[in-house]
């Protein structure tokens, strides 16, 4: 190549620098879905594929009803062509976490199987050491092996593990019934690490006996921790099997020789193990039922006895308070009552002591005055003494006066006398004197005296002497007259003193009378108030006594009370706990020999089952279909992609040519060869095509392939998607790019350059105006204004263009349809399933009874208790249990939901069963059952079909198919209790409640409520169907990948494509747009000019999509949807709005992007002759 | 004052670090109704006079003034408008738009324009009665400058700039297009300036402006035109 054209191609490049990328951008657009979306399913495989051998997963399994033993090990090793056969351990049971209970989706016990694995195998296997004899191989995604026996690793999925599935957590597996302490020596393990294996490839996790029949996760123990001496199942590996696709029919046919050999020699080793076990179990039913009996006896005497006990705890806790209340009452009354006969008789006491205080006052006063004359009677005498002695004196006195008048009168008689008797006289007064009868001293001394004056005596001596004499008497007589005066008046005082003294005395003797009768009465109120006193001190000792007995009668009572309300609380607890207990181990008692019973009555149809990998490998199967699914969107989807790019490509390079016809005339005429000129273009196109095509492929397989299992990653657990650089994609897809862009290339070129090199130097003439059909209507095509006219004139004129901008913006609005639908049927799904107001689920909470109910038989108590909560409005029993489902025209197996509702009347209150088609609801009918959609689609079932139901002992049930029901999750056959007991020859096994709330419940309430259920002995666990709901958002996220990749898949496509053809269309008409600049249109103008033919090209692009998205939507649901799943079939009118919105908004977006060119667009090229 | 009026333009091309003064202070007037003809050789720079004349291009430096309005420094939708009403445009290569009749070239003009004449008759008189609703791809060369002289009409501009009309054409048709130019001019009162590299056409205007190298090297005037009939080269 001259040096100089290989500059000026180089340089073509740098100034064309938009289009050569907007030309690499189209390869890759077109190549990356081509290759990507073809890669995706030989990804998905080969990383299945590799995952098989990795794990060294087998390719068949054996498993039995009676165990398999190491006979049986050897025998199947000794086959040809069998390369290893490992027994595995298993059992199942009823998982808890951390000593909860986990739900599971349906609200049932979460049920677990526990693989007993060889942990050195499994740590050794994770080194890389590639034990052949190593089996099933788990891997570990997270954590590390266990390196004891009470350690485990987990299942990985995210949607059949419980949320408290994490490292360290312990696990604890319970029998349910089944006699799991027999089979393990641990039941607990912690957690030490989280895997992955083969036999779960999906989040279907198969069947179980346990619990509702539906086997919920699985955990790996060492293997050390079965007791057992049998294996559950047997894994097979084949030689050679690893060379196979896993998926292919060579695969299949290589396989199905040995399955069927397998069966052949099955029963010949099962005979002996079934006589030996036979023999073994009988003996042992034997004794188990006496010992059961027995114990059965003992456990319900205990209940029995500590049930009363209960009670009266129970009741004292619940009546005590008012008893006690009761027993207080009576005893303030009779405190009340003794208090007031106290009172009474203090009362009493208080009026006799008044008036014996009162007596005793009065007989004080008496006493008192009884004292005050105690001196009367001394005092009388005294006073006695004293007047007799004052008489007399008085006496004495008077007689001395009389005495001393009398002599003083004889004395003066005697003087008197003298006087007339003179002489001798003194004879005469001595007679006198005698005479007188006087007798005294003085008589005496006057007598003596006179006497002696006898002698002389004379009247004068006797006169002298007596005169004086008498003086002195007459003195004498005076003073004792005085004196007796003073003693009158002194015995007068005396006298006067003597009557008081006597009148004191009678006083004194009134007053003793007095004093007496005071004493008495004293006395006797003194007895009488000794007497209250006695009283009331007895009273008061017996009432208080009486009382402090009864107080003490309280006061144990209140101790008792006391203690039977603290325990009250937990002593149900503890009866439920001890009795559970007693219960539990009576049911472990019974679960075993009810097991071995069953057992041993299954030894005669025992059997062995011998699966390939579709069947051993839960989810093998849908992987395989889901890969094909994805391979068939890879038919149809790329190839539109490579359409438009390829198109695009050739319509950028025929431009191209087109562009520079000039200059190719002018290499012409300068004598250069044709080829020498050519190669400039077919050097460009396959520089772009290779740029854009090996970046596009590079894109599309790491992007499609991830986004897509992205997609489906949470349904299926796999390692990391293995992205390949398929060449068997990314060439013939670079081939047909290069090929036609070069070929684009070289035709363009070569078309011209057979013109003569004057020809080409000269303008092209001008390409013919052309009418469009609408001219045909004049009357319309008049009413159009000429930038209208041209713009339908332009639209049609270049056909290559409109069918590439209308095919790709078919592409971009049909992908936004399929993509805005998808999402709307995913919702659609799930609102009409749980959420709408008449969506299919409308209970509010399903809750599993502890253990199952033959309502004919037996009342359940769960069902009762649950009604009998205030925030339950209704409630209903549902005998559920999963099966295999299938249909003679299928050999597929679905996983189905029997449901059975005890009122069938009540079944729409709690599931609309409602005719797919119609949206009727279906009134549940005697004869056949109602399955649902894509229940009669997987297995080619219609109405009138009969759908076949394997039951868990190989029994098939067929049942005719009376309707078809609106479903989206999950597979369901509904039946009346009473056909169901007519096809399966029982009545229905309750044992589940589907129940309604009165009213909307707060978190917290409902919480209470949950706990007080799970409290109830009679129920097992519950759920509420909200928490159902947001298990499946998390499924159905993912799957908005998929969304966001058409959607972004729509937009390249519109905006590139949109692009590329605009720019090239402005290119093209530069000089036309510089003209109509130069007349004098704006900018405005200039852009509704040209644009107006985009908006009108997407228009009808848009038109073509929607139908055709309609199409995309229906695919794209195909694929999408995994067995369980059925998406709503309707994408939704806001996907339509979206769509259109979306792809005029990208249209808008290109113009806008645009409207730069056209600005640069500038007026003087209209001055330049055409190129 | 002159309808048209160039004082000292000047415009300037930056090729990497040499500036080319395309037009180098051009100074000329142009009177109103005159048919006038910028002749020059190629390079010259009378194209870029007629650019900047047309609103198309800008001028570096200087004045340009038509019908007292100057135009040099109007704004860009001034400008747009200037063309719009003011303005027609000949150009060589016709320009017409290819998916358009003639009639609908000529409408694309005169729906745009607030005084246009009708599109039919402005036709009409340009002698395509009976092409009217052809294509540019079934019209002859003439036939189509012809179209383009029509879309410049119909727009009844004040001004009317061609580009080397008959660059493009052959002798006779080239004079019938110059003999079309003259009479509108004449019959109209249109303003023509022409474009030429052609000396011998001096004859039939009223103002030659001879450029060379971006300068003008002579303005005449011709008192007494000729028609263009009476020329030959």
């Amino acid at each position: 190549m001259n040096k100089a054209l290989f500059k000026d191609t180089w340089r073509t490049m740098e100034r064309t620098k938009s289009r050569f990328i907007s030309l690499v951008a189209i390869v890759a657009l077109g190549i990356s879905f081509f290759a990507g979306i073809h890669a995706t399913a030989p990804d998905m495989r080969d990383t299945a594929t590799q995952y098989y051998i990795d794990t060294n997963a087998m390719d068949l399994q054996v498993i039995s009803t009676a165990g398999l033993t190491d006979d049986d090990v050897r025998v199947i090793a000794g086959i040809q062509g069998v390369e290893h056969v490992s027994g595995e351990k298993f059992v199942d049971g009823v998982l808890r976490v951390n000593g909860e209970k986990v739900s599971e989706l349906d609200g049932s016990e979460l049920t677990v199987r526990a693989y007993g694995l060889d942990m050195a195998k499994a740590a050794n296997a994770s080194l890389g050491t590639d034990d052949r004899t190593f089996i099933n191989r788990p891997q570990l995604i997270d954590g590390a092996w266990p390196t004891q026996a009470n350690q485990c690793v987990v299942d990985a999925s995210n949607l059949s593990t419980p949320e408290e599935f994490e490292i360290g957590a312990v696990v604890s597996i319970d029998g349910a019934g089944t006699d799991i302490a027999g089979t393990l020596h641990n039941t607990e393990f912690a957690i030490t690490g989280i895997i992955r294996t083969p036999l779960y490839i999906n989040f279907e996790r198969g069947n179980t006996q346990i619990g509702t029949g539906k086997l919920g996760t699985f955990v790996y123990i060492p293997q050390e921790n079965f007791k057992t001496d049998y294996y559950s199942s047997l894994s097979i590996r084949l030689q050679g099997t690893d060379a196979l696709d896993p998926y292919s029919d060579d695969y299949q046919a290589y396989v199905k020789p040995y399955v069927d050999y397998i069966n052949s020699i099955a029963q010949d080793c099962l005979t002996p193990r079934v006589t030996m076990l036979r023999a073994q179990y009988t003996t042992e039913v034997e004794k188990g039922d006496r010992e059961y009996a027995a114990a059965k006896q003992q456990t319900d005497a205990m209940i029995r006895e500590a049930e009363e006990q209960v009670k009266t705890v129970l009741d004292m806790a619940k009546n005590g308070d008012a008893q006690l209340a009761e027993y207080k009452r009576l005893y303030n009354e009779k405190a009340a009552e003794a208090n007031s006969k106290i009172g009474q008789s203090k009362l009493e006491h208080s009026t006799q002591f008044a008036a014996y205080e009162q007596k005793r006052a009065e007989y004080l006063a008496a006493k008192a005055q009884v004292d005050q004359y105690a001196n009367a009677e001394t005092d009388l005498r005294a006073a006695q003494t004293e007047y007799n002695v004052a008489n007399t004196q008085v006496n004495t006195l008077m007689t001395t006066v009389t005495y001393l008048e009398n002599l003083v009168a004889t004395t003066r008689g005697a003087l008197t006398n003298l006087d007339e008797t003179q002489g001798n006289q003194v004879s005469g007064i001595i007679n006198r004197f005698e005479q007188s009868g006087l007798v005294g001293a003085e008589v005496d001394q006057i007598v003596n005296s006179v006497r002696s004056l006898t002698a002389v005596g004379t009247a004068e001596e006797i006169s002298a002497y007596l005169e004086p004499q008498l003086q002195t008497l007459e003195l004498q007589l005076a003073n004792t007259r005085r004196e007796l005066t003073n003693t009158k008046a002194l015995l007068a005082t005396k006298k006067v003193e003597l009557d008081n003294a006597k009148a004191m005395v009678e006083q004194l003797k009134t007053t003793r009378v007095q004093l007496a009768s005071a004493e008495t009465q004293l006395n006797e109120a003194e007895k009488q108030l000794t007497g209250a006193n006695y009283d009331i001190q007895i009273g008061e000792l017996d009432v208080l006594s009486q009382l402090s007995d009864y107080k003490n009668q309280i006061s144990n009572y209140e101790i008792q009370l006391q203690m039977a309300k603290s325990k009250a609380g937990t002593i149900e607890a503890e009866f439920a706990k001890q009795k559970e207990e007693a219960y539990s181990k009576l049911q472990a008692a019974k679960d075993k020999l009810d097991a071995a019973k069953t057992f041993l009555l299954n030894l005669d149809t025992a059997k062995w089952y011998v699966y390939d990998r579709d069947d051993a490998l839960k989810g093998f199967e849908e992987y395989g279909r889901t890969a094909n699914r994805t391979a068939a969107i890879a038919m149809i989807f790329p190839w539109f992609f490579f359409l438009v790019s390829t198109l695009v490509s050739l319509n950028t390079m025929t431009r191209m040519v087109e562009d520079e016809r000039t200059q190719l005339g002018t290499l012409k005429a300068l004598g250069f060869y044709n080829k020498e000129i050519v190669f400039k273009y077919i050097f460009y196109a396959l520089t772009a095509s290779v740029i854009g095509g090996v970046a596009g492929s590079l894109l599309g397989f790491v992007l499609f392939p991830y986004a897509i299992t992205t997609a489906y990653g949470i349904m299926f657990e796999l390692p990391p998607l293995l992205i390949k650089y398929r060449f068997e994609y990314a060439i013939p897809g670079l081939l047909i790019s290069i090929l036609t862009t070069v070929f684009a290339a070289y035709g363009a070129s070569y078309k011209s350059l057979i013109s003569p090199a004057s020809s080409l130097m000269r303008p092209k003439a001008p390409k013919g105006g052309k009418r469009v059909l609408l001219e045909k209507f004049p009357k319309l095509w008049s009413s159009l204004s000429f930038t209208w006219k041209v713009t339908w004139r332009n639209v049609f004129r270049n056909k290559k263009r409109f069918i590439m901008a209308v095919i790709s913006v078919f592409g971009c609005t049909a992908l936004l349809v399929g993509g805005f639908g998808l999402d709307k049927s995913i919702n659609t799904a799930l609102e009409e399933q749980f959420t709408n107001e008449d969506s299919i689920l409308r209970y509010d909470m399903q809750i599993v009874t502890n253990g199952s109910y033959d309502t004919t038989v037996m009342d359940c108590e769960a069902l009762d208790f649950v009604r009998s909560r205030p925030e339950i409005k209704e409630a209903n029993l549902t005998f559920m249990k999963v099966y295999n489902t299938t249909s003679s025209d299928s050999d597929k197996l679905m996983e189905t939901y029997l449901m059975v509702p005890e009122d069938a009347s009540a079944l729409p209150n709690y599931i609309d069963v409602r005719d797919d088609k119609t949206g009727e609801s279906i009134l549940l009918p005697q004869n056949g059952c109602v399955i649902t959609k894509k229940l009669s689609r997987n297995l080619g079932l219609h109405v009138g079909d009969n759908i076949i139901v394997n039951l868990d002992d190989d029994r098939q049930v067929s049942i005719p198919v009376a309707a078809i029901a609106e479903n989206y999750i999950f597979h369901y056959l509904y039946l009346t209790k009473e056909a169901y007991a007519t096809l399966f020859g029982q009545h229905p096994q309750y044992n589940y409640i589907s129940a309604n709330l009165a009213y909307e419940l707060t978190p917290e309430q409902k919480e209470t409520l949950a706990k007080a259920m799970m409290a109830e002995y009679s129920i097992s666990a519950l759920a509420y169907q909200e928490d159902i709901q947001s298990s499946f958002d998390t499924l159905f996220d993912s799957l908005g990948y998929i969304v966001l990749v058409m959607i972004v898949a729509a937009g390249l496509l519109a905006l590139i494509v949109l692009y590329n053809l605009s720019s090239i269309n402005i290119h093209e008409r530069v000089k036309e747009i510089a003209t109509i600049k130069v007349l004098g249109f704006n900018d405005k103008e200039v852009a509704a000019y040209i644009f107006r033919e985009n908006i009108l090209l997407s228009i009808f692009g848009t038109l073509l999509g929607l139908p055709g998205g309609i199409g995309l939507h229906r695919i794209v649901i195909m694929v999408g949807e995994v067995d369980l799943i059925r998406f709503g079939r309707d994408a939704g009118i806001m996907a339509f709005v979206w769509a259109i919105v979306l792809s005029m908004g990208f249209t808008m977006l290109v113009n806008l992007i645009l409207m730069r060119n056209l600005r640069k667009v500038d007026m003087v090229e209209s001055l330049k002759s055409i190129e | 004052m002159s309808f048209i009026e160039f004082e000292s333009v000047y415009k300037r091309y930056t090729a990497g670090e040499i500036i080319i003064p395309a037009v180098d202070g051009v100074s000329f007037q142009i009177e109103e109704g005159e048919f006038c003809l910028i002749v020059g050789t190629s390079g010259a720079g009378k194209s870029t006079v007629l650019n900047m004349l047309g609103g198309m291009d800008s001028c570096d430096d200087g004045k340009i003034r038509v019908a007292g309005r100057l135009i040099n420094n109007l704004s860009k939708d001034d400008l747009i408008n200037y063309r719009r009403y003011d303005v027609g445009f000949v150009f060589q290569f016709y320009n017409l738009v290819p998916n358009l009749t003639a009639l609908e070239n000529v409408e694309l003009a005169s729906q745009i324009s607030k005084k246009a004449l009708n599109p039919r008759k402005v036709l009409e008189k340009v002698g395509l009665r009976e092409r009217m609703d052809n294509f540019p791809s079934q019209l002859s060369g003439g036939e189509q400058q012809r179209v383009s002289i029509a879309r410049a009409l119909a727009k009844n501009p004040k001004l009317l700039l061609c580009d080397e009309p008959t660059g493009a054409l052959d002798y006779r048709t080239g004079k019938q297009i110059l003999r079309l130019l003259q009479r509108t001019c004449r019959e109209t009162g249109t303003t023509v300036v022409v474009i030429t590299h052609n000396q011998a056409l001096a004859g039939m205007a009223d103002r030659i402006i001879t450029m060379r190298s971006g300068r003008v090297v002579q303005i005449a005037v011709n008192e007494h035109p000729v028609s263009v009939d009476l020329l030959e080269w």
